[in-house]
């Protein structure tokens, strides 16, 4: 007996169901994954996460809601939140409406959900039918990303099982549920990053002048979401230049296009900004200018703040904001055990890395100490600087690994760049670190500035990184996982660990902390 | 060998194995009480109190929150010591007019700072007497408790205190863990709308974990 079931093939077999797993299963799962993610995302926009229990959710509404109302373009430190969406955000603690601090961003994401609340208007007469409007369709760009991440992964070479492993986790993190079904910018943010990481990778591949073209859009509408992404621009562009420069014929048409296409969008937002504010990119500073300024060098903030650490642990899930209408933050950073559920695969696939950059370096003694003497000035920066002294241990041990496994792998294809042998994909690979390491870079000096100005800690949200976290993992993770030939089942493997880690932090801990304050 | 690898990485045996990991995680995860922070002590430096000697005893009228009313929390207390071999005994109580309930807390031994955590139920939203009293057989190398010099409230009282000092109490909501489904979704079907992705992610991932030598 022969039936079928969508383009899976399905048969009975010995009175057994059976599957048989095709290249059509690879290509449909990602569909999966993003259906699935997207009703998770959705439910929990719906149900789970309360309205403004999302950073700065109640500015994002306010905005939409001045655009969708005709009041135009939100102006920063005059325009006030809207008097509806205050009232339910201050319930419990009335007063009059602040200035809507998130008007310091580019409109793009708000221009996009006023047709949503088009939408949603017709299903509620008050805000809440667009509030839960937005969440969804914010929940669908989110997705889209994750989908776009696998197209990725499988660009760059990693087998498809690899590319379905990395959706599933991706998908699994509560960090990105949880922005997921909000109302935030975020999300927007995640999918043009994933966007820019594919189109960059096809143009290092085979400079198409369609991919080119496309990567000028993703890089301009993303600089139009948050100044943020603005970052991603310099490594990107000068990498896509040059990798357009060699092609040859065609350079300056190809360059020309790619320039302005990314760069005219924010080049209108900033004049608009000259115009109203006097300034290019004005953002609002109020909340980092203290009376009592630290006064520290950069290697001794280093040493003083386990800066790595928060970075990372609030990229796997900080929780909550303002939801129960007190005026008071509330957070639900997740407990050190599923931090360690998250962060020991990553530091298994670094260890991988390590692995393989070492047993390459066996072939031969100049190969071998090639890798082995960087490596070892690394580590020795790494400890003369003393920059990890506060870090916590989890994350000590992923940066202790991660070093050496990345300077020992770059060595090994610089080895191989000297003999003469150019491996493309690698190039991207590092291409992709490196933006890495320039985002990373920018962030912790901006850390930095804040935090002397501030007195304390400040901007270490591990959000910001999701227009560069496609190019964390193809930066970090591939080189091991490409060699390793159980790859497949690791990550997968990996993708259970996260998806049963995400279910218990949501239902032990996130349900019950929204509903803790009634 | 065949068969039973396309058979245990099927699209049917894949489902039952989200489902089922699903189901089995629900069970154990509603069969968990869930502790969440409810209101921190106030951020200050820590001064650790005298030794909790044999009948030394501090107390501090604190106010119940009034989400924690009629409902099982926590109370954390902290001890401290400047003493590398610190160890002793102490009882915990918290009264509220005639509602009384005690906790002995057993070979304290703080290294420099130590939280212990203690159920109570069953007070009202109103203020409510917390004392700690040194137990027999304790001595000068016994923990004291921490405190702060600029609390809000009532100050703590006790012999040998020379200064005003504020308790440290971290307060604990425990939620019951078989309401967890129920706090936050409508009804059973909503429930089970937000459960199927869940599953649905692990059953992918084990289906496809059985190609993974073939692609």
């Amino acid at each position: 007996m022969e039936m079928r079931f969508g383009d899976f093939a399905v048969g009975v077999s010995s009175s057994l169901m059976t599957i048989r797993l095709s290249a059509r299963f690879y290509q449909l799962a990602p569909w999966g994954v993003l259906g699935f993610f997207v009703l998770k995302a959705v439910v929990s926009g719906l149900f789970v996460v309360r309205p403004w229990d999302v950073p700065d959710e109640v500015g994002h509404f306010s905005y939409i809601k001045d655009l969708a109302s005709g009041k135009g373009l939100p102006v920063l430190h005059e325009t006030l939140l809207d008097k509806a969406v205050w009232d339910s955000f201050v319930a419990n603690a009335p007063g009059e409406p602040g200035s809507n601090w998130i008007a310091q961003h580019p409109p793009l994401y708000h221009l996009l959900m006023v047709p949503v609340y088009g939408v949603g208007s017709l299903v509620s007469s008050s805000f809440w039918g667009p509030f839960y409007a937005i969440r969804i369709v914010t929940a669908v760009l989110f997705g889209a990303g994750i989908l776009f991440l696998m197209k990725v992964f499988n660009e760059v070479g990693l087998p498809q099982t690899v590319s379905l492993g990395f959706g599933i986790m991706i998908s699994s993190i509560p960090n990105h549920t949880y922005l997921a079904g909000a109302v935030n910018h975020d999300a927007l943010v995640f999918l043009l990053g994933s966007l820019v990481l594919y189109y960059w990778i096809r143009i290092c591949k085979s400079p198409s002048d369609s991919d080119i073209l496309k990567l000028g859009i993703a890089l301009g509408l993303g600089g139009l979401v948050k100044y943020t992404f603005l970052v991603v621009f310099p490594p990107v562009l000068a990498m896509s230049l040059f990798v357009i420069w060699k092609r040859g014929p065609g350079f300056w048409k190809s360059s020309a296009s790619l320039c302005v296409l990314s760069l005219f969008p924010i080049g209108l937002w900033i004049v608009r900004n000259l115009f109203t504010y006097g300034a290019m990119l004005p953002v609002d500073m109020t909340g980092f200018q203290s009376e009592r300024p630290l006064d520290m060098s950069l290697l001794q903030f280093g040493r003083s703040f386990p800066v790595f650490s928060i970075i990372a642990q609030t990229y796997w899930g900080l929780l909550g904001w303002m939801g129960d209408g007190n005026l008071q933050v509330r957070w639900l950073q997740i407990y050190s055990v599923y931090q360690q559920a998250y962060t020991v695969p990553i530091i298994l696939i670094l260890t991988l890395n390590l692995f393989y950059a070492v047993r390459s370096g066996t072939e031969s003694w100049r190969r071998f100490l090639y890798g082995a003497d960087r490596t070892f000035l690394a580590i020795i920066l790494l400890f003369v600087l003393n920059w990890l002294d506060e870090e916590y241990t989890l994350y000590w041990i992923m940066i202790v690994v991660g070093v050496p496994a990345l300077t020992w792998s770059i060595s090994d294809y610089l080895f191989d760049r000297k003999q003469g042998k150019v491996d493309r994909l690698r190039e991207i690979e590092i291409g992709a670190l490196l933006v890495f390491c320039f985002f990373l870079t920018v962030h912790i000096l901006r850390i930095y500035s804040f935090t002397v100005s501030s007195g304390a800690l400040q901007g270490t949200f591990g959000r910001y990184y999701l227009p560069v976290s496609g190019f964390l993992m193809v930066g970090c993770f591939s080189y091991g996982l490409k060699r390793f030939p159980w790859s497949g089942q690791f990550i997968l493997g990996c993708g259970i660990l996260y998806g049963c880690t995400e279910m218990y932090i949501w239902l032990h801990e996130a349900i019950p902390f929204f509903e803790l304050y009634g | 060998m065949g068969n039973i690898r396309r058979l245990l990485f099927s699209l049917p045996f894949g489902i039952l194995v989200g489902l089922g990991t699903v189901a089995v995680l629900v069970v154990l995860i509603v069969r968990e009480d869930s502790v969440q922070p409810y209101k921190n002590h106030k951020w200050a430096e820590d001064i650790i109190s005298p030794p909790l000697l044999d009948g030394v005893e501090f107390t501090q009228v604190l106010e119940v929150p009034s989400g924690l009313a009629q409902q099982e929390f926590l109370l954390a207390v902290f001890f401290g010591s400047k003493q590398a071999n610190s160890v002793g005994s102490a009882e915990i109580t918290l009264e509220q007019g005639e509602h009384s309930q005690s906790h002995i807390a057993e070979n304290l031994a703080p290294r420099s700072t130590l939280r212990k955590r203690f159920s109570f139920s069953g007070f009202a939203a109103a203020p409510a007497v917390l004392t700690i009293r040194g137990m027999p057989g304790n001595s000068e190398i016994s923990p004291g408790v921490l405190c702060i010099a600029e609390g809000e409230g009532a100050a703590m009282e006790g012999e040998l205190l020379d200064q005003s000092l504020y308790l440290s109490v971290d307060w604990f909501k425990v939620v019951p863990g078989g309401q967890k489904l129920s706090l936050r979704f409508p009804n059973i079907t909503v429930a089970i709308f937000w459960l199927v992705p869940f599953a649905g992610l692990i059953s992918l991932a084990w289906i496809g974990s059985g190609g993974a030598k073939d692609s």
